[in-house]
């Protein structure tokens, strides 16, 4: 029977009382009216008696028919007056007027004099009694009534009605108020609870609604605020977790390594032991038995044959130097490897009149390799050193390290004779001096010199070397 | 220590009835000799009359305590002792006509009736009444009616109201005008004609006239008529009179008083016949304005010329 929406609620909650209130005073009135049509009839003849008898007692007591007839015709105008006669105390007809209709009912009144006292001290039973001057009597229409009953009828229409649609037009309007009020605070209780707490309701209410509204945006920016607080707690956790997490990998990471480098320290470690045991018994064994034949052959006369054995082997000593530097762990410096090929290169060079330009930047004393990288440096370096004392007829060697443009460039130039067409790309010598270069990621060149001779260079990335 | 010697007083018992006895023998010998008592005779069905009786009594107390009197409602007088010499002062008509049928041969002093209630054919009598004499209520009218075009005085008795017939005649009122209406006659349509000319309209103490509803329409008459009208009570100021004059309970009874006083004193009325109190003239200053009436502004007390 009510509507579900609030409107149509408050709409009905409104309207209804009202409807009622009219119906039940419509319903009263038109009772009243019904049940009070004989009073009504009964006092509009007791108001016709009293006029007629104000206008006519005088002439009634004077006499004075003619008087009494001109108020009969006089009254006679009167709504609803059909008849009206006016008789004399002795119920004489004096004069009448009008005639007899249906529908109309006859009142009948006497008229009086009402006496006056005069004397200040008559008794009561001294005072006159009133004086009967005559009786008036008329017919009234009751059709008069039922006229008047429907106007009566129109003018609690005439009321009801616009009471009725001016309730209605209030009850809708302030109903469509309330419910966008209510229906602002809804919506956007929706949103807040959806997420957007940043939502706020229109404080377009009134009275204990407006502040309802303003309580509700109160509570939103407390809410909205605690939220803040909430997310910022929840950030400062997350960051501090993720921080946890990072440290925690990279511990993880650190244990990792440390355990790579535990093992890969056991395994160098392993190989380092086998290194030295092999170390020690080629340089306990075969070195000694090299440095024995050596002294051995120091014992004997000087001969060329002798010259060239002690060279042999002393070739072998140092062959087999490198070669346990080689199998040594621990990296050496370039400056020390450079210096020591020299120092053996330095008196062959002597024996053959080759004179050695040696220029080693400083930036060789900052680098060092692994000894397999030595040894392969060193083998090339031996290689390019031993075809220039074979093949070249050279008188002068200039070596150089330089760092060029963050290239560490080792460039060995002869003076000799060469023939860059006579050189076998497929060489022994050359093979082995170009797989070592691939080793060592290194740049290896031969090119004819400006004087004619040799011009080896190898060149690194100093990166590769650090 | 504390014993003291007792004294003995004599008393004296003579001394006390001696004084009494002498002052009776002075107050037997020195009051009036009274030969009758004073009975004020009320009729229980009129109030007017209990408390007339009541106002007379104390202006006689006040003017001589000695006075000794009996207020008797006139249906026990019979119980009463009543002698010839006793003066009988009836208050109010009823006591007034049942003492005059009763009691033939005391002198008799009425009050508080109208003149019309006066006893006839009857010697030692007189009676404080409470009508106005015709003189009164004309002499306020003349000075009234100088500037006014209607001048007529006009007077409105029955027929059979000789007192004030005769009291108008002796008046030589030159512009009195008496109009003597039958009793089987209506006083207001008869008056009619003459109101044309009228300026005023004297009111007596007419039963025929001014009472009951003759008297409303003889007012009415005179209202539509624009005359004004002279009353002999204060109600009349009420209904609609211009000028009332009239004497009050109050001055009534005072007069009464001293009636009975000079009896008392010299055990004899004063006079015989009608006797007439001090009276008050008033106006009603509404009607004046109506009338277009210039009035005095006050009430005015007037003692009585008798």
């Amino acid at each position: 029977m009510i509507g579900k929406s609030l409107k149509a609620q408050l709409t009905t909650i409104a309207i209804l009382p009202m409807l009622l209130t009219l119906a039940i005073v419509a319903l009263l009135t038109i009772q009243e009216l019904v049940k009070n049509e004989d009073e009504q009839l009964l006092l509009r003849a007791q108001d016709i008696s009293s006029q007629a008898a104000k206008l006519a007692e005088f002439y009634l007591y004077t006499g004075d028919t003619e008087s009494i007839a001109t108020i009969a015709q006089t009254m006679k105008r009167l709504d609803g007056l059909n008849k009206i006669t006016f008789y004399d105390n002795a119920y004489q007809t004096l004069t009448s007027q009008g005639e007899q209709q249906e529908h109309s009912r006859v009142f009948k009144y006497p008229i009086y004099a009402e006496p006056v006292e005069l004397d200040d001290f008559s008794s009561e039973k001294d005072r006159a009694n009133p004086a009967l001057l005559g009786w008036v009597e008329f017919e009234l229409s009751t059709r008069l009534l039922s006229e008047e009953r429907t106007t009566i009828y129109q003018r609690v229409l005439f009321i009801i009605i616009p009471t009725l649609l001016f309730g209605i037009l209030l009850s809708f309007v302030f109903s469509r108020k309330l419910k966008n009020s209510i229906n602002s605070l809804s919506t956007t209780a929706k949103a807040i609870s959806s997420g957007q707490s940043n939502t706020r309701c229109k404080e377009t209410g009134t009275g204990e609604l407006l502040e309802l509204q303003r309580t509700f945006n109160t509570m939103a920016d407390a809410f909205e605020q605690s939220e803040q607080k909430l997310q910022s707690k929840v950030d400062i956790a997350t960051a501090s977790l993720s921080k946890i997490i990072d440290d925690l990998n990279q511990k993880h990471e650190e244990l990792l390594k440390s355990r790579q480098e535990t093992i890969s320290l056991e395994r160098a470690q392993a190989i380092s032991t086998e290194r030295e045991r092999i170390m020690q018994d080629m340089h306990d064994g075969i070195g000694g038995q090299l440095v024995a034949s050596l002294a051995l052959l120091e014992q004997e006369q000087d001969s060329e044959l002798k010259e060239n054995i002690a060279q042999i082997i002393s070739d072998c000593l140092n062959d087999l130097r490198l070669i346990i530097n080689s199998l040594n762990t621990s990296d050496s410096s370039l400056d020390h490897l450079l210096a020591d090929l020299k120092f053996r290169m330095n008196k062959r060079l002597a024996r053959l009149n080759i004179s050695l330009k040696w220029h080693v930047d400083d930036i060789a004393e900052e680098l060092f390799m692994p000894p397999q990288k030595s040894l392969n440096l060193l083998r090339i370096l031996q290689e390019v050193f031993t075809n220039v004392l074979k093949h070249a007829n050279a008188t002068q060697i200039t070596f150089s390290v330089t760092n060029i443009n963050d290239e560490l460039v080792i460039q060995i130039i002869d003076d000799g004779s060469f023939d860059l067409h006579k050189i076998s790309s497929n060489g022994l010598g050359i093979t082995n001096m170009r797989t070592r270069a691939e080793k060592l990621n290194a740049v290896f060149s031969i090119n004819q010199a400006n004087n004619g001779g040799c011009e080896v260079n190898i060149a690194m990335n100093l990166h590769d070397l650090k | 220590m504390l014993n003291r010697c007792k004294t003995t007083k004599h008393k004296n018992y003579l001394s006390p009835y001696l004084l009494l006895s002498i002052s009776l023998f002075f107050l037997l010998f020195s009051a009036p000799n009274h030969a009758g008592n004073v009975y004020l005779i009320t009729s229980a069905d009129t109030k007017i009359s209990i408390e007339a009786s009541q106002k007379i009594g104390k202006h006689l107390t006040q003017t001589d305590p000695s006075i000794s009197f009996n207020v008797v409602d006139i249906n026990d007088l019979k119980k009463s002792a009543i002698t010839t010499d006793d003066l009988l002062v009836p208050i109010g008509t009823t006591a007034s006509q049942k003492v005059n049928q009763n009691y033939s041969d005391n002198p008799v002093l009425a009050s508080f009736i109208s003149t019309h209630s006066t006893p006839k054919n009857r010697t030692n009598w007189a009676a404080v009444i409470t009508d106005q004499p015709l003189q009164r209520l004309i002499s306020p009218v003349s000075p009234l009616l100088k500037h006014r075009y209607k001048k007529d005085i006009l007077l409105t008795i029955s027929s059979d109201n000789t007192h004030v017939l005769d009291e108008s005649k002796k008046l030589n009122v030159d512009n009195l005008k008496t109009v003597a209406i039958p009793a089987t006659e209506n006083p207001a349509k008869k008056i009619g004609p003459h109101l044309y000319k009228a300026g005023a309209l004297i009111a007596t103490n007419d039963k025929h006239i001014w009472t009951g509803e003759n008297a409303r329409w003889m007012l009415y008459q005179a209202y539509r008529n624009n005359v004004s009208v002279v009353g002999y009570s204060k109600k009349f100021l009420k209904a609609g009179a211009l000028i009332a004059i009239y004497s009050t309970i109050e001055q009534i009874a005072f007069t009464t008083a001293q009636q009975i006083e000079y009896w008392y004193t010299h055990q004899k009325l004063k006079r015989n016949g009608v006797i007439y109190s001090n009276y008050n003239i008033e106006y009603n200053k509404k009607i004046a304005r109506t009338l277009k009436i210039q009035v005095p502004e006050n009430k005015f007390n007037v003692e009585s010329d008798q």
